[in-house]
């Protein structure tokens, strides 16, 4: 049972760190503490809601370790110089994607990577957030409403989106 | 038709995010594209959620098929005997769900015994899944590669599919199966006669142990059943053990090697 949700604890913990190893070693950590707390666990509950909060948990206590303003430079550093044509068919690569991601605020970005990258149902997802489903839709609506102007989506004119 | 228009009309902003996602019913669904073909915006809205969610995919999903970092299955599965039994009373449910319940029989007298069981279930699993003409397997041998992936994944375990070729057996494709309390494997092979041998591998016995090539046979079905360590392997097909016991010994090198 546990050992079949390790592939998506891994892919729940590489969209929140990104680095392989940081994202390998919360994954790490998450089933140790869940292994530890299973008696806290009921069968009832679907198993991977409840370990996603626990690996989300430790990836916020391990990123408050580290200060914002760090972390700010640490991400513009990693910026992709824009040398693909601004054309429609670039313009939605995973690279630029997960750029503009990066620049919402923490809440948005969290409910953008919960819903996008997860097969969890929208109500597991605000339950590992902690926030009512009707929050984590109107955050979801706001990340995606400024993706789109990110990515150069929003106000395209229609000639922009004919495939070439 | 003025019914219909008030529930186009209501198509809520949170309703088109679902409908993006792929998590709204097939009847809100079907409302929500009729919507669209009156909304353009609307619609390029849509399509856009969905091309960020492709790109997400592109970029995260690979990680599924990534063999598992050792020391995470080594955590989950040298855990304590106590913590198990929520698991396994899950798994259980979960047998009964799929109503694979096979009987263990066991061989002779005596009480069951691991390669009694590992023979009984390649025996069951090639009587079910042997005649299937259009879903013998659910990986097909074109897509080996991935087949090998998925199982190590499930299995937690590094798979590899042993080649029967020199047999005359060609891999038709394989499933995920059931052992105990956790995935199992079954490979299917055919030879030039439509004949066809399956695999049965489970990785989740009990007791290791090491035990040689046994043939059973139960029913039509001749079985070859060994165990290595905690694996457990099950060759099953409507064969002597004359035909059996080579094919055996041609994996049993494979997968020591």
């Amino acid at each position: 049972m546990l050992i079949a949700e390790i592939p998506h604890l891994r892919r729940f913990a590489r969209s929140l760190a990104r680095d392989p190893d940081a994202a390998d070693d919360l994954v790490q950590s998450c089933l140790e503490r869940a292994l530890s707390r299973f008696h806290l666990w009921r069968p009832e509950r679907r198993l991977r809601p409840w370990l996603f909060t626990m690996l989300r948990n430790l990836h916020v206590d391990t990123v408050r370790h580290r200060s914002t303003a760090r972390a700010g430079e640490q991400r513009s550093a990693e910026v992709v110089p824009l040398t693909q044509r601004a054309g429609q068919e670039d313009s939605v690569t995973a690279r630029r994607v997960l750029d503009a991601i990066d620049r919402l605020p923490v809440e948005q970005r969290d409910a953008v990577l919960m819903v996008c990258v997860n097969d969890l149902t929208y109500g597991e997802a605000a339950e590992v957030l902690g926030v009512p489903p009707g929050t984590l839709m109107s955050r979801l609506h706001r990340a995606r409403t400024k993706l789109r102007e990110q990515l150069g989506l929003a106000e395209d004119a229609p000639s922009l989106r004919q495939v070439k | 038709m003025a019914a219909m228009n008030e529930n186009r009309s209501s198509v809520t902003t949170e309703e088109l995010h679902a409908y993006a996602d792929g998590r709204l019913p097939p009847e809100r669904a079907e409302l929500v594209e009729a919507y669209l073909l009156d909304h353009p915006a609307r619609a390029a809205e849509v399509e856009d959620y969905r091309r960020i969610n492709r790109a997400l995919g592109e970029a995260f999903d690979s990680v599924l098929d990534e063999p598992l970092p050792a020391a995470q299955v080594a955590l989950v599965q040298n855990r304590p005997r106590r913590l198990a039994a929520p698991f396994m009373a899950a798994a259980a449910g979960l047998l009964l769900g799929i109503g694979l319940t096979w009987s263990v029989q066991t061989l002779g007298s005596g009480p069951p015994t691991a390669l009694g069981q590992l023979s009984e279930t390649s025996a069951a699993a090639y009587t079910v899944f042997a005649p299937e003409v259009r879903h013998p397997v659910e990986v097909r041998a074109a897509e080996a590669g991935h087949l090998s992936a998925w199982l190590s994944n499930r299995m937690g375990m590094s798979f590899r599919i042993p080649r029967l070729g020199d047999l005359g057996f060609e891999l038709v494709g394989g499933r995920l199966m059931i052992g105990d309390h956790s995935p199992a494997a079954l490979l299917m092979y055919e030879n030039a006669d439509g004949r066809r041998l399956v695999l049965y591998v489970r990785n989740d016995l009990t007791q290791r142990g090491d035990s040689a090539p046994v043939y059973t046979r139960a029913r039509d079905t001749g079985v070859v059943s060994w165990i290595s360590g905690e694996t457990g392997y099950g060759l099953a097909g409507g064969f002597s053990e004359g035909e059996l016991l080579p094919a055996a010994r041609l994996v049993q090198a494979q997968l020591s090697s």
